[in-house]
């Protein structure tokens, strides 16, 4: 007979035979506990990194959402000019390739007091029609509006302010319509010696910006009446820029430089948050490492349980190798069979992932069924509801960070397998 | 094609026990020509199963050569590329683990020296079948698909693996038990499948260690009728070990191990 060549590598053949020794009963010594163990724990680690990675992504875009609708992505600094030149150097920065709107803004810090509580705040001036740009205020502010924000003489006495200010547990615990009063730093003097400046204002409507940081710190005022409270008749703070992609304020921070001939101090959003970003960036990457990690160790089960299959089929794998099957064809059973329970389980916790993640509103529902209170409480994380966002790079990154590590600690059993002297396991039939 | 199929010239195997060194095989010669049943008796630990797995090159002797079809099974490994390579390899393999990372050319060493390795299982595959006492049928698999095995090994394609695992089935008289699993069949059908899994890539020599030990006198017959007919219709040259007498006279040639030799058998 002519001498043939052989099956192909990763063929019917070896493909056959890895999927019969995966499915074997225990009888026959097939999978063993163990792997279902690694199947398992594979699966957990796969769909906890899955979830754990969006919930952080969703945190960590709730949580910029809120900074980036809430404070301006950059500030440039025209306490230096007056209003008139203010509102010139606006009408210059609104045409600027990349910025969408540009307004006034006075920002103070205050203490506020009502119902004999205190909270430390920021008043931010803004002119009332500025309202609408603002993203977090659903109806644009027009309830406030309504409620008399930014009318009468020199602006009002309407504010609005956070809600968790408003009636949060650490706030002043009042409600719409209820009368606070404002204490600024400045000082005004009088017969009587030195007092600070203050008013009473009242409340037309409350605020969520998505953070509760910023809902417990920040005042909305009619810009006429905080030039008047701080002094700053005629003058504004800074200009509040708003652009097109919160990301890439370096790009428009170097245009507006370009625009201005670098007569404006400008700051973006990311650097007065630097600390909190790279903060989350470093929790996120530690994160990721962690449940890598644990996806390792997940992964080295399957080392025990090809083991034991290797083990068990020592005599199978002698005949098969007497009748001509490679070194590397046992390998490459071996291979696989670990392979598949690593992408079976990697593919069962990428679904069950992407399935909670979908449904993270339910699953957070589902928890508190069982946990006395909320599970999510906002006054402890500083976000309303557990986010979570869907990074399909992540999902994909993940699938193949199991795949490799599955294959790559199935190869340590197999390359032992494929290195069994057949005579051993024959001459001790 | 040349009608010596098997060639041992000079073959030495020692083992080494804790006990002393164990010489089962002893500058031995053993030649077999194509259609020849050759008998090899003696008792448990005279060195039958030694030579049988030296002959199918599952083991490699001390010194000797192993010629199957004229093709020197170890000329690689005893080649001066092989041994200086071999001599690289065992200074590493010498090297405490602390210093594991002077061992990473290891494998691709090992892979250079497997290329003997690689050839004489390209031989067996193509050119012997193996037929055990213990049956050794996969037990995952059918009967027809044990058969077929060897085949696919070989590259053979399924259904034409499955066509001549039918045929083989039909010889041995078990055409109806194709599906069957092992463990649904008896001891002397489960050896007819492991006989005709043997002849699935119809090789020029079977070596076969007792492959009547466990069956019953009719059921030996039957399975020994079906080696004689394929040594002599086939041309295949038939290596067997077995202690069962009354076999002997169906033999060609008989030998006995004496002292790590072979001598002719024979009978009181």
């Amino acid at each position: 007979m002519s001498e043939r060549a052989s099956a192909l590598p990763f063929g019917k053949l070896e493909r056959t035979l890895a999927w019969r020794y995966l499915r074997a009963k225990r009888e026959h010594g097939g999978a063993s506990l163990i792997s279902i163990i690694s199947f398992v724990g594979i699966f957990f680690a796969v769909a906890a990194l899955i979830i754990t990675m969006s919930v952080m992504s969703g945190f960590r875009a709730t949580l910029l959402n809120a900074f980036t609708g809430g404070q301006p992505h950059i500030a440039a600094n025209v306490s230096a000019y007056s209003d008139v030149e203010a509102q010139e150097i606006a009408n210059i920065l609104k045409d600027v390739d990349g910025v969408t709107t540009v307004f006034p803004i006075i920002e103070e810090f205050v203490l506020v007091t009502a119902n004999g509580r205190k909270n430390g705040a920021v008043v931010r001036g803004v002119m009332p029609e500025n309202l609408a740009t603002m993203k977090f205020l659903e109806d644009g502010g027009q309830s406030a509006v309504d409620a008399g924000f930014g009318k009468g003489s020199k602006g009002g006495n309407v504010i609005m302010m956070g809600e968790y200010l408003a009636s949060g547990a650490e706030g002043l615990r009042i409600r719409i319509g209820d009368a606070v009063e404002v204490v600024t730093t400045q000082v005004t003097a009088s017969p009587m010696g030195g007092a600070p400046r203050k008013k009473g204002y009242v409340v037309g409507g409350v605020f969520q910006t998505g953070s509760v940081e910023l809902d417990y710190l920040y005042i909305f005022m009619p810009m006429a009446q905080a030039q008047i409270l701080f002094n700053s008749k005629g003058k504004y703070e800074s200009l509040d820029i708003r652009i097109d992609n919160p990301d890439d304020t370096g790009i428009v921070m170097q245009r507006i430089h370009e625009a201005t001939g670098y007569s404006l101090a400008l700051q973006d959003w990311q650097s007065q948050r630097a600390s909190y970003l790279n903060a989350l960036q470093i929790e996120r990457t530690m994160v990721r490492l962690l449940v890598m990690v644990i996806m390792a160790i997940a992964t080295l089960n399957i080392i025990v349980g090809v083991v034991m299959l290797v083990k068990n089929k020592t005599r199978d794998v002698a005949i098969l190798r007497t009748m001509g099957l490679s070194q590397g064809g046992v390998l490459r059973v071996f291979l696989m069979i670990g392979t598949v329970l690593g992408t079976l389980g990697a593919l069962l916790g990428i679904l069950v992932g992407v399935a909670v993640v979908k449904n993270i509103g339910a699953v957070e529902a589902f928890i508190n069924l069982f946990v006395p209170g909320n599970v999510f409480d906002a006054d402890t994380y500083g976000i309303s509801g557990l986010p979570a966002i869907l990074d399909w790079g992540e999902v994909v990154r993940t699938g193949l960070y199991a795949l490799f590590m599955s294959m790559f600690v199935s190869l340590i059993p197999a390359w032992w397998a494929s290195r069994q002297d057949p005579v051993d396991a024959l001459r001790f039939e | 094609m040349t009608d010596t199929v098997l060639e041992l010239r000079g073959i030495d195997r020692v083992y080494h026990t804790k006990a002393g060194d164990l010489q089962v095989l002893k500058a031995l010669d053993l030649t077999l020509k194509a259609g020849e049943l050759v008998g090899l008796v003696g008792p448990s630990g005279s060195g039958k199963s030694t030579l049988l797995h030296s002959a199918g090159l599952l083991e490699r002797p001390d010194s000797g050569d192993v010629i199957l079809e004229g093709e020197d099974c170890y000329i690689f490994d005893d080649s001066s590329q092989a041994s200086s390579l071999g001599k690289i390899y065992d200074f590493l393999d010498a090297i405490p683990r602390i210093f594991g990372f002077l061992k990473l050319p290891m494998p691709f060493l090992e892979w250079v020296l497997g290329k003997g390795e690689r050839r004489r299982t390209h031989l067996r595959r193509n050119k012997i079948g193996f037929v055990y006492q213990f049956h050794h049928l996969l037990p995952e698999f059918n009967a027809a698909n044990n058969i077929a095995m060897p085949l696919m090994i070989a590259g053979v394609s399924k259904s034409e693996a499955s066509a001549k695992a039918m045929e083989l089935l039909a010889e041995m008289g078990l055409a109806d038990r194709g599906s069957h699993q092992p463990a649904q069949m008896s001891g002397g059908e489960q050896q007819r499948v492991a006989i005709a899994r043997a002849l699935a890539n119809s090789p020029r020599l079977i070596i076969a260690d007792e492959p009547t030990g466990n069956l019953d006198p009719a059921t030996t017959e039957r399975v020994f009728a079906t080696l004689i007919r394929m040594a002599k219709d086939e041309g295949v040259a038939v290596l067997i070990a077995t202690h069962n007498m009354s076999l002997i006279r169906h033999m060609d040639r008989v030998f006995t191990l004496d002292n790590g030799k072979l001598i002719d058998y024979q009978a009181d």
